[in-house]
């Protein structure tokens, strides 16, 4: 398998499994952005027990699942990483992260979206909820992503939702400077 | 920040914007899954590169040095953001 056709499988599995998903990271911002090149897939799931090594399971020996839980440190997301061992393209699981007001809002307003090589469809975020968490992350490809899906996508995003969550988060600022480095395209 | 004269900063941004009007003709589902073709593309330079610059290797230690480089990668990537805090025991 290569690595489009391992993201499918991983999706095939997750809507078996009936674990909701959505696909977040380079992923969502390449979708509504400028593309990437990115060594993983990242996932915010909702597990119940066991469901992951189910999952990794119904996947096949090619797939490993390091049972270690790591917890990021900027929001608090717990993950989990499955290996796809012929290519090392890595999936990482992020349990959805309850405690966190805009993880759970981002999540409500995931939407699904037709992926036409594939012949299948996978819920991503929206524009603007890729936005707010990349402004939180801050790392270069985050604001360099940021930068990037304003400019594609900004002229049809919810302007009013995306200021209030920066505003809330303290990342407004960022988002301003970050807007002036993507208005130098034309809208149209 | 190193200084960029009016012309390299005129070209960047020309560049800039060809990205994003090409992006913006190409649908969602499309450009979903650019990563990881792109990231194929890049192991496939990538490997090439080691075999350029180790031409004794078999293709075993090509993997070999290609999985590290790799590792180093994620290493750089990841590097404090994450914390152990526990197994799963389902």
């Amino acid at each position: 398998m290569n690595n489009v056709e391992v993201t499918a499988a991983v999706v095939d599995a997750l809507n078996a499994e009936q674990i909701d998903y959505m696909l977040v990271g380079a992923f969502s911002s390449n979708a509504y952005g400028v593309a990437r090149s990115t060594h993983d897939a990242d996932f915010v799931v909702v597990v119940k027990p066991g469901q992951l090594r189910a999952l990794v399971d119904r996947l096949g020996s090619d797939f490993t699942l390091d049972p270690q839980i790591q917890m990021e440190g900027i929001t608090g997301s717990l993950r989990n990483v499955i290996t796809y061992i012929p290519s090392s393209f890595q999936i990482d699981f992020f349990r959805l992260n309850t405690k966190d007001e805009h993880h759970e809002e981002r999540f409500r307003r995931r939407c699904l979206r037709p992926v036409e090589e594939l012949q299948r469809s996978a819920w991503l975020p929206t524009p603007e909820d890729v936005v707010i968490q990349k402004l939180r992350w801050q790392r270069r490809k985050d604001l360099d992503d940021v930068v990037n899906v304003l400019a594609v996508s900004g002229p049809g995003m919810d302007w009013d939702y995306l200021n209030a969550w920066a505003q809330k988060h303290g990342t407004y600022s960022l988002l301003q400077d970050l807007m002036k480095e993507a208005a130098i395209v034309p809208n149209s | 920040m190193s200084q960029v004269d009016d012309e390299t900063k005129r070209l960047m941004d020309s560049i800039f914007i060809g990205k994003v009007m090409r992006a913006r003709q190409r649908s969602i589902g499309e450009k979903l899954l650019d990563g990881p073709r792109l990231f194929e593309q890049g192991c496939q330079i990538m490997r090439s590169g080691i075999r350029s610059q180790f031409p004794d290797f078999t293709a075993e230690q090509v993997e070999i040095e290609f999985r590290r480089r790799l590792a180093i990668g994620r290493r750089i990537a990841e590097a404090g953001i994450y914390q152990n805090v526990g197994v799963l025991d389902e």
